[in-house]
């Protein structure tokens, strides 16, 4: 029997020729071996774009989140007497102007909670009024409730706007010098006025201190009430000039103020 | 392969340019039918790409390679309805021409081409992935999924066959 390692017959058998695959062949079998790389290449990449795609888009979702959780966190019970503190000081020299209450603009994606608003800011007339018939009490009180305390302390601020303006046109008319008291000369914006007038605008009762004249003065110039009673006093000192010039300087100043009948009386020309 | 596997097209055709020759004529030799064997040799070299990503070099690259072409071969016999079966040496086996007959060279090449397509397909098939692959006794019966007995017994009826139809016998 023959070995099955026989050289004669492994020689026989290459003579039987070495036939090859056709090109052809050979051409589409390496085609499709690059073909299948390029396909697994392209897995890779595009694996890779799309976490980053789902990363970035992750990541900007959660930032626009942010501010509606600071915002929901604000929301609910805003205190008027923090909106008014944090007027800017431009708007509070403008007395008599009614405060637009600073609309806040949710973030983009907030849908609005269906929850009731809080209570809006009260109008300028009914804050006036409010700090009118507080005024006694504002010195008086040392410690108030918060919310009369606000109040009081945003009617100061106007009054205290007022007092400037009322103390600069004094200050360009001698003639009212009876009127202005003792009311320093100087610029109620300087900075030696302002003092006296923050602390009438905080309302809060300094312990050393006695108002100063300036101080009074501004009050008899910004209370209606006691600058009534003054023209009145001219009145009945016979002083009808000046109470006629101060009452139309009344007038100018508080063109709504509502005279009651028994005022009138006192302070109009007979 | 395991460059290949990497991403590296270039040690493809560097296997392919190895191996095209050889395992063509394997396949060639073992349907006889050109255009058949065309196909089977592509159908081997997909799976070979196909299979790119889970190679795992578990033995020879050339045995894995002639194992999938044993398995479509076989595969493809049985579509035909044909079975590789072990033949008796003895019963089934065409006999040769008588070399007392024929004393040119050109006519013993033709016996020896025409023993070789005589041969049971198991023993042709050890017979050429001996010759045409290089594979060892135990890597023919790792490819073909004898065991090494049977594929030492093929390849030594199928040596004995032809010898004799070379008329060394």
């Amino acid at each position: 029997m023959a070995d099955e390692r026989d050289p004669d017959i492994s020689r026989k058998y290459r003579e039987l020729g070495a036939e090859e695959p056709p090109r052809a062949l050979d051409e589409r079998i390496l085609a499709a071996s690059r073909q299948e790389l390029r396909k697994r290449n392209w897995y890779g990449p595009v694996a890779i774009a799309a976490v980053l795609t789902l990363v970035v888009a992750v990541t900007i979702q959660v930032e626009r989140q942010k501010p509606d959780d600071e915002f929901l966190a604000q929301a609910p019970s805003p205190a008027p007497a923090q909106k008014e503190e944090a007027q800017p000081l431009k708007e509070q020299q403008q007395p008599l102007k009614a405060p637009a209450p600073k609309p806040i603009s949710p973030p983009r994606g907030f849908t609005p909670d269906p929850r009731p608003a809080a209570p809006a800011p009260q109008s300028a007339d009914a804050l006036r009024n409010l700090a009118k018939s507080n005024q006694g009490q504002v010195l008086a009180e040392p410690v108030a409730p918060v919310d009369e305390r606000s109040r009081a302390q945003v009617q100061a601020r106007r009054d205290a706007g007022e007092t400037r303006r009322m103390e600069a046109e004094l200050q360009a008319r001698p003639e009212s010098a009876g009127i202005r008291g003792s009311a320093s000369p100087a610029p109620a914006s300087s900075p030696q006025a302002a003092p006296p007038v923050a602390a009438a605008a905080r309302g809060a009762p300094s312990p050393q201190a006695k108002p100063a004249p300036e101080v009074m003065a501004s009050r008899l110039v910004v209370n209606p009430e006691r600058w009534l009673e003054q023209i009145a006093e001219l009145r009945k000192e016979g002083k009808h000039d000046d109470a006629d010039k101060l009452l139309a300087e009344f007038r100018k100043t508080y063109p709504d103020y509502r005279i009651s009948d028994e005022m009138r009386a006192k302070v109009e020309k007979k | 392969m395991l460059a290949y596997r990497d991403g590296n097209a270039g040690a493809f055709e560097t296997l392919y340019t190895r191996h095209r020759g050889r395992l063509y004529r394997f396949v060639l030799r073992s349907v006889k039918v050109r255009g058949t064997a065309e196909e089977l040799f592509q159908e081997v070299w997909m799976r070979v790409i196909e299979a790119r990503g889970r190679y795992a070099p578990q033995a020879r690259f050339t045995t894995w390679l002639y194992t999938i072409a044993h398995n479509l071969l076989t595969d493809h016999s049985r579509r035909k309805g044909l079975t590789l079966v072990e033949l008796d040496e003895d019963t089934h086996a065409p006999a040769p021409d008588d070399p007392a007959r024929s004393a040119e060279a050109r006519q013993a090449l033709s016996r020896f081409a025409a023993a070789l397509e005589a041969l049971p397909p198991l023993q042709r098939q050890a017979f050429l992935l001996h010759q045409e692959g290089g594979l060892s006794i135990a890597e023919i019966a790792a490819a073909t999924g004898a065991n090494e007995e049977a594929a030492k017994s093929r390849l030594r009826y199928a040596t004995t066959k032809l010898k004799a139809a070379a008329g060394d016998g």
